[in-house]
């Protein structure tokens, strides 16, 4: 029994008054926060991952349990900055120019923030220099595109372009992902992985910057 | 055998002279075969030979029925949701009650006094009643209509989070489509009532079917059960992976599935075809992912044919149609092919083509 089981099963049941609570007691008690992040949240939400995976939860269940992870991350982010703790890597995500189709977008920037990883959300109908610009100013590790539309595909090679032009392909990991997309498709426009869900997301993403 | 004829005997299993097809087409596709078989925009499908005319009289109608020429043009509908032409297609960009408090969405009320306004799109396709196969989709019937209102997120979150308010919001959306449903079929003589809801994405459904089953499922089965006291077939529209839920689909008196998106997990035409063929009648299947925006013309028509072939087995029970509408970039030699493949010469269209223009 860890001190923290009770913290992790409120997050996998997205019992998010209870985490706010449970949170706020460690932090009392000086619990670290990066420890309450990486023995609570994290894995609570690595469970909601696998049970999404393994088609016992749903979209409803996965959201449940997001609600819950903002009302700890909230109240613990103060206190990583103040302590100088590093996110796993920071990821800009966004849906692509022409469509503004966004719940796997906002799956997939649940499950990275639930895996430890920075997440700015650049919304959506998002240009490819607007990408740019954000991985700039956020200094990112990952770019993660969003498309629903088989229309709006080329947008993802053009943002791929955007980097490139600009001298900043090297610099970032570019993942794909969006209702009409492949491996196959990500590797013809020269993006670095594709996942088919939001919790495969974290794996491609831990997988691109070798964790 | 004209259209009506041939797409209820497909239907009742009995043989036809050819295929039935009823395929949605973008406006730009639509234009570009005015253009080339010399006819009005709206003249195309019966160029096309197409055998089902059907409007929208419920939500679908904001999306697909208000066409704005421009890029950026939009418009708020009865519902209060606003919708913007990007990249070619409406989309939603304000969910009117996204942010609305709780009380708000209790207080929310449905345009029951725009009924006769919608149902108004009926009359142009009623007065090719004698000939054609006619359609009403009276759609979203339940959970789609829902999140058009608060968006995606939110009524997703609902589902598990608010189950009462879930239930009430999926209450207003059904009793609207119901409402819809008693007066079309009650007043109009058409063939199939249309009804769908979408449930599911891309890998599986967004909800537990289990939760579908038990406060969605109520709802859309009293919009089928409308058609189905009316004597008339039931069509019903789901994207993405549905395959759990068919049994369901079945049960409830649902005659015919669209659209069949074959690459989606579970979702094999030729295989639901066998395991529910008997009870269940499919439309689509076509795939508007891949095939028709990418593939070769020869590729469009063996795979055509490969799927009349499988899914008229057992004497019909098939609509021949894309898995959605046709992708706006899939060239006009693959929109040929499928109907070549159904029997549909090229030669026989722009004759068809040409007595239109000769009657104008």
């Amino acid at each position: 029994m860890s001190q923290y089981d009770e913290l992790r099963e409120c997050i996998i049941s997205g019992k998010k008054a209870r985490v706010g609570e449970l949170t706020q007691q460690f932090l009392d008690e000086d619990k670290v926060a990066k420890e309450i992040l990486d023995e609570g949240l994290i894995p609570g939400m690595a469970v909601v991952g696998k049970k999404f995976q393994e088609g016992e939860y749903f979209i409803p269940e996965m959201l449940l349990s997001a609600r819950a992870l903002n009302v700890g991350l909230d109240l613990l982010k103060p206190h990583l900055e103040a302590s100088d703790v590093k996110p796993v890597a920071t990821v800009v995500v966004g849906t692509v120019k022409g469509d503004i189709h966004d719940i796997g977008k906002n799956l997939v920037s649940i499950m990275l923030r639930g895996g430890g990883f920075e997440v700015i959300d650049a919304g959506v109908d998002v240009s490819p220099n607007k990408f740019v610009e954000m991985a700039k100013e956020a200094n990112a590790d990952i770019i993660g595109l969003s498309a629903l539309l088989t229309t709006t595909m080329p947008s993802m090679l053009d943002t791929v372009q955007a980097f490139e032009t600009d001298g900043m392909r090297d610099k970032v990991k570019i993942m794909i992902g969006g209702a009409p997309l492949t491996t196959e498709y990500a590797e013809k426009i020269g993006a670095d992985g594709y996942a088919a869900n939001a919790s495969l997301a974290v794996e491609m993403a831990k997988k691109l910057v070798g964790v | 055998m004209t259209s009506k004829e041939r797409v209820h005997a497909a239907l009742k299993r009995e043989p036809v002279d050819r295929v039935p097809i009823y395929m949605w087409y973008h406006p730009e596709t639509t234009q570009e075969l005015a253009e080339l078989l010399e006819i009005p925009p709206e003249r195309v499908v019966a160029a096309m030979g197409d055998d089902i005319r059907q409007k929208w009289v419920g939500g679908n109608y904001a999306m697909e029925g208000i066409v704005h020429e421009q890029e950026g043009g939009s418009h708020v509908d009865y519902w209060g949701i606003e919708w913007e032409r990007i990249d070619r297609f409406n989309q939603i960009t304000k969910y009117p009650l996204q942010n609305a408090s709780r009380e708000e969405i209790l207080r929310y009320k449905y345009p029951y006094d725009k009924i006769e306004v919608l149902i108004k799109q009926m009359e142009p396709v009623l007065k090719q009643a004698d000939d054609l196969f006619i359609g009403c989709d009276v759609s979203p019937c339940a959970f789609e209509m829902v999140y058009r209102l608060c968006s995606m997120d939110r009524a997703l979150l609902n589902l598990a989070a608010d189950t009462e308010l879930s239930t009430k919001m999926l209450n207003d959306a059904g009793t609207f489509a119901l409402t819809l449903a008693e007066i079309v079929c009650e007043r109009f003589p058409i063939d199939w009532l249309w009804t769908g809801d979408d449930v599911a994405g891309q890998q599986r459904m967004m909800m537990n079917p289990q939760s579908w089953r038990e406060i969605i499922s109520p709802h859309l089965a009293g919009v089928v059960k409308v058609g189905k006291e009316k004597g008339l077939w039931v069509a019903h529209h789901c994207c993405g992976a549905t395959r759990p839920v068919i049994p369901d689909l079945i049960e409830i008196g649902v005659d015919v599935l669209n659209p069949v998106q074959g690459n989606c997990p579970g979702m094999d035409p030729v295989e639901l075809k066998e395991e529910y063929g008997a009870d269940l009648a499919f439309m689509g299947g076509i795939d508007t992912q891949e095939l028709l925006p990418n593939g070769s013309v020869n590729d469009v028509r063996r795979e055509t044919e490969h799927l009349l072939d499988k899914m008229t087995a057992g004497g019909g029970g098939y609509i021949l149609a894309a898995s959605h509408t046709i992708p706006h970039e899939t060239s006009i030699g693959n929109v040929f092919a499928m109907y070549e493949a159904a029997g549909v010469s090229r030669e026989e269209i722009f004759d068809r083509a040409s007595e239109i223009r000769s009657i104008k």
